[in-house]
């Protein structure tokens, strides 16, 4: 990750040819930190890729309003959150509309062919992950975006708006209430 | 940050520095205070390891889910998507002068009418002697052809300074029989020649979206926008 946020070769997307090409390459430097920002928020059933999507529908048609290309980071981070939200709003509306008509989901054909023991690991993050998403959204936040490759506590800080110190507090305490929880999980029920 | 940095209570500044080592981010002054304290309380190390195997499992969930972002481009235009309020306000904006453009196709229509192609019904052509012939066309056809082009006066009729300056023979659009009273219908158009003044000359354009949008005409000289 750039430290420069407006592109990783340090460009402004302009009115010239190249304005296009150096606005993918924001994008594209900026995604994946955008996707933890959905997933921190996300409800429960909406899917990533669909709000990634409408996140780089807003990136396109509103990067004109971003006027001072260093914030760009807390206004993607604000168009993510919208995304969200406003998802969260047509769900609620389709559901009550579709709530004659639930989805048959159908049996999973998937195959997985990983190993075992891969498969055990990759449930075992998976459960981590599920348990940090339990945090409160100050803390579960923060706790991605630092998880997230390549963003610094700076950069996260800058993303949230909040002062470096703040931040480092938050995660700290994030990590310790993940360890109290994966502690939970792995103490023996009869212990309990 | 460094250790002196910290200005938390002691249970902060554990977390803390736990946080900086299992993050990759201690400073040796870090790892020093940590071995510091795991000599008195060996747990510390307990702690450490699990908060570095939470980190680890933590980070290789959220690659594993944020993986698809990869694959998620810009698209190349949001006309579809963002701008539908756009379009809509594209069109509003013009409303007021749409009037104004059908009844410069009309003049077009005039227009071609002066070419003096034959009448549909050569039958009916001696009792519109007076009437100019024109060929039947639809507004489509003739806005395909013409909307690009035509000027859009923005002003409306009536306004003191306008001027009526002739009724122009009826332009007869169709002719039909009907019943068995030998009468026809007759659809035609009144013309009016008018002239008015205004402070602006709009013709549409489209933007690099394909939207309509209204522009300023060239300034006209005295004869040659005549049409």
């Amino acid at each position: 990750m750039s430290e420069n946020p407006s592109s990783p070769s340090g460009s402004t997307p302009g009115a010239d040819g190249s304005a296009r090409a150096a606005l993918d390459a924001l994008w594209r430097d900026n995604r994946r930190w955008v996707a933890a920002v959905l997933v921190a928020h996300a409800h429960v059933g909406q899917d990533i890729e669909d709000l990634l999507q409408d996140v780089a529908v807003a990136f396109v048609s509103k990067h004109k309003q971003l006027r001072d290309p260093t914030r760009v980071r807390p206004w993607l981070r604000a168009i993510a959150v919208n995304a969200v939200n406003a998802t969260a709003r047509r769900d609620v509306t389709r559901r009550r509309h579709e709530h004659s008509f639930p989805e048959d989901a159908g049996p999973d054909l998937a195959v997985d062919e990983r190993t075992p023991a891969r498969q055990a690991a990759s449930a075992r993050a998976a459960h981590v992950l599920e348990l940090a998403s339990r945090l409160h959204a100050d803390y579960r936040e923060p706790l991605l975006l630092r998880c997230v490759e390549g963003l610094s506590q700076r950069q996260i800080a800058d993303a949230l708006g909040l002062p470096e110190t703040t931040v480092e507090t938050r995660l700290a305490r994030a990590r310790r209430m993940l360890r109290a929880e994966t502690e939970r999980d792995d103490t023996p029920a009869e212990c309990l | 940050m460094t250790s002196t940095d910290l200005s938390f209570d002691d249970d902060e500044k554990f977390d803390v520095l736990i946080d900086r080592a299992a993050d990759r981010s201690a400073t040796m002054a870090d790892w020093d205070e940590l071995d510091r304290r795991a000599q008195a309380d060996p747990t510390v190390w307990s702690w450490l390891g699990r908060a570095v195997r939470d980190d680890g499992l933590l980070r290789a969930a959220l690659d594993e889910r944020v993986a698809i972002a990869d694959a998620v481009e810009l698209p190349e235009s949001t006309a579809p998507y963002g701008d539908i309020a756009g379009e809509r306000n594209a069109w509003r904006s013009l409303r007021p002068a749409l009037g104004w453009a059908a009844a410069a196709l009309f003049a077009v229509l005039w227009w071609f009418d002066a070419q003096s192609t034959p009448m549909t019904d050569p039958g009916l052509a001696t009792q519109f002697d007076a009437v100019p012939a024109a060929d039947v066309m639809s507004f489509a056809d003739a806005a395909d052809g013409h909307s690009d082009t035509i000027p859009i006066v923005s002003n409306t009729v009536g306004r003191s300074g306008d001027d009526v300056l002739a009724e122009l023979p009826v332009l007869v659009v169709s002719t039909h029989a009907v019943g068995d009273a030998g009468q026809t219908e007759v659809v035609f158009v009144r013309r009016t020649l008018e002239r008015t003044f205004v402070d602006d000359v709009l013709t549409v354009a489209h933007d690099e979206n394909g939207l309509p949008q209204a522009v300023p005409a060239m300034a006209s000289s005295s004869e040659s926008e005549s049409f």
